[in-house]
């Protein structure tokens, strides 16, 4: 059975326009005027159960917008949407029974009270008997390790205490779907790693359905068999994450920092009829893109004789690569090569984008 | 079912408790106002012995306990619920199996609860040693004067409810529910006994809500209202209760259509 069925899924929401100047003020203040902008356009996919899906793009591109339709937040402006068997925003309190949602950035806990507290008022909003909470609080409690933070206010809690603490709020009524928003927003790694583990726990164990989004890709590595990548409100990717990084992740790149400045003739005529491509940062800098068939020491080896080197990086593309490259060329159809990346308008800034995402391998 | 809602109210009890502060200067700033309406009275009365058929101690009644009892209906929920619309964290309330309006009620059932034992009742017995009062010696009045404030809690909320959801609709909120807050006030009969307005305006304000606030329980409570008109007073709240609940709805229903959850 499918947990989640999207069909043509589109919204499309008012946006008020200000009019310039204070003319523009005056008449605002008796006719306003509203154009229609549309955060999702007609997009269709199906999620079976047990299956964790990563919902990525950047921001802006429509991932809340569906998220919040999914729970039933928002009403669809056309479309067919079936959840757990449940058209989300029509029967809203069974429906949501049946779900759980962690929103990174928005608390559902009661903010005066004790998490305890907070979790017994659950207790009784989702009607769960008092033996099944009982057992199951255990089990949260005791995976999460939250036994010293029950009786602390939520407001005293770290932002890392508190996730673990809405993971919770969320799984107490043991829904079949979970659904997450920016679940590791703002932690540290220690606990991003944890809530992953716990995720996948869940998964396995449970056989629940999780749908998240994120903007940490190492979320989408550790957990997701499956990617949805969405930009400007339409789906470019839906499949697998290997099948996405072999399709984009087509070579490596190899940075070269010389003693003395060096032209692009120079260094192209050194590895001669080989098939990359060499790009240069500035005077002393230069890059080459070797494809993945290649050898790298290949081409180290034409280079490292004849041009003092003061040092080498080498670059693998890793996902953060890959779907940035997608997010600007905003369609994951027709891959390019990489080198084109650093031929863009602004290579300084890419070049910057790409030592941090170096030191990021190489821990 | 009911429990949940029970809870609702238990909490925002104990909540009203854990800021303690508040509690402290709601009493001294009712003190003042009670105070400053009793000499404003004394000042109009004069030497005349009634205006408008209220005697100097009725007239002393009458503003305690309106302040009195605008100290168990008045909430913020307008405020509250604005800022969860404007905030984006109504989002939440809506993925949980029930009913948001009933839940922001019961949270001010809970604080009028609080207020009612904590700062109503000892207030008044406060107020009664300071100020000459006369307070009602049928325990039917009293009954029927509970009843009423519970009435007066029910549509002064709803007509919270109501202004908050207006944040749906329009981007700031603020102007109306400043509005709604004066007018509960002015037209309540909290600052004016409604008898001291000019005849056509009483006769435009017996068709609005806000009578049915301050006014209808004040004079049942002050015996201006008595025997069969109390039973009338009663069912004018009755009816204003009922009749709210449709504009309510219908707020309610096209907000979720058109709900626009700010920040993504």
């Amino acid at each position: 059975m499918l947990a989640i069925d999207v069909h043509q899924l589109r919204k499309q929401f008012k946006v008020q326009k200000n009019r310039e100047g204070l003319k523009g003020a005056l008449q605002d203040l008796f006719k306003r005027e509203h154009t229609e902008v549309a955060a999702v356009k007609d997009i269709s996919f199906q999620i079976p159960q047990g299956e964790i899906c990563g919902y990525i793009g950047e921001n802006g591109a429509g991932k809340s917008t569906t998220i919040k339709m999914l729970t039933g937040i928002l009403v669809p402006t056309s479309g067919k949407l079936l959840v757990n068997g449940f058209v989300p925003y029509k029967e809203r309190e069974k429906f949501v029974q049946g779900i759980g949602v962690v929103f990174g950035q928005r608390s559902q806990l009661w903010w005066d009270i004790g998490v305890i507290e907070s979790f017994r008022l659950l207790r009784k909003v989702y009607r769960v008997d008092e033996t099944d909470f009982r057992k199951r609080l255990d089990e949260l409690v005791e995976t999460l390790q939250l036994q010293e933070l029950l009786n602390r206010p939520v407001r005293k809690l770290s932002l890392g205490q508190r996730m673990r603490c809405e993971l919770v709020a969320a799984l107490l009524h043991n829904p079949s779907i979970l659904f997450l928003d920016e679940p590791t927003i703002g932690l540290d790694i220690v606990v991003k790693t944890e809530i992953r583990e716990f995720l996948k726990r869940l998964n396995r164990e449970q056989g629940t359905t999780i749908l998240l989004t994120t903007h940490d890709l190492q979320d989408i590595e550790a957990l997701c068999s499956r990617v949805i990548m969405l930009d400007d409100g339409r789906i470019i990717y839906d499949g697998g994450l290997e099948e996405l990084k072999s399709r984009w992740g087509k070579g490596r790149e190899v940075q070269f920092q010389f003693t003395d400045p060096v032209t692009l003739a120079r260094v192209s005529a050194l590895t001669g009829e080989l098939e990359v491509r060499w790009s240069l940062d500035n005077d002393l800098t230069a890059k080459v893109w070797i494809p993945r068939e290649m050898n790298v020491s290949e081409v180290l080896s034409r280079v490292v004789g004849r041009l003092d080197i003061s040092d080498i990086k080498i670059f693998e593309t890793n996902t953060d690569e890959i779907v940035r490259e997608i997010y600007q060329s905003g369609s994951a159809e027709a891959p390019r090569d990489l080198s084109a990346l650093t031929l863009g308008d602004n290579p300084d800034a890419e070049v910057k984008e790409r030592e941090k995402t170096g030191a990021g391998a190489a821990r | 079912m009911m429990s949940m809602y029970l809870d609702f109210v238990r909490i925002r009890f104990l909540m009203m408790l854990a800021y303690r502060v508040n509690y402290y200067s709601g009493i001294v700033i009712y003190a003042i106002n009670i105070g400053a309406y009793y000499f404003l009275w004394k000042a109009i009365f004069g030497e005349a012995e009634t205006l408008q058929g209220f005697t100097v101690i009725q007239m002393s009644t009458y503003v305690a306990v309106s302040w009195m009892a605008r100290a168990f209906y008045f909430n913020n929920l307008d405020r509250e619920i604005s800022n969860e619309i404007v905030d984006g964290s109504v989002a939440i309330q809506i993925i949980r199996p029930y009913s948001y309006l009933l839940v922001k009620m019961m949270q001010g059932f809970g604080e009028g609860l609080f207020r009612l034992l904590l700062f109503m009742i000892p207030g008044m017995v406060v107020v009664s040693f300071i100020f000459p009062l006369e307070l009602p010696t049928d325990p039917v009045q009293w009954i029927v004067f509970f009843v009423m404030i519970w009435f007066s809690f029910l549509i002064n909320t709803q007509l919270n409810l109501l202004t908050g959801l207006g944040a749906f609709f329009f981007e700031n909120n603020q102007g109306i529910m400043s509005m709604k807050r004066i007018m509960v006030d002015l037209l309540s009969g909290v600052v004016v006994p409604i008898a001291f307005f000019p005849g056509w305006a009483i006769s435009i304000m017996n068709w609005l809500p806000f009578q049915a606030i301050t006014y209808l329980p004040g004079s049942v409570f002050t015996g201006r209202i008595q025997g069969t008109d109390v039973w009338n007073a009663l069912l004018v709240q009755v009816a204003w209760t009922v009749v709210l609940i449709v504009p309510i709805m219908l707020v309610w229903r096209a907000a979720r259509r058109r709900l626009f959850v700010q920040g993504g």
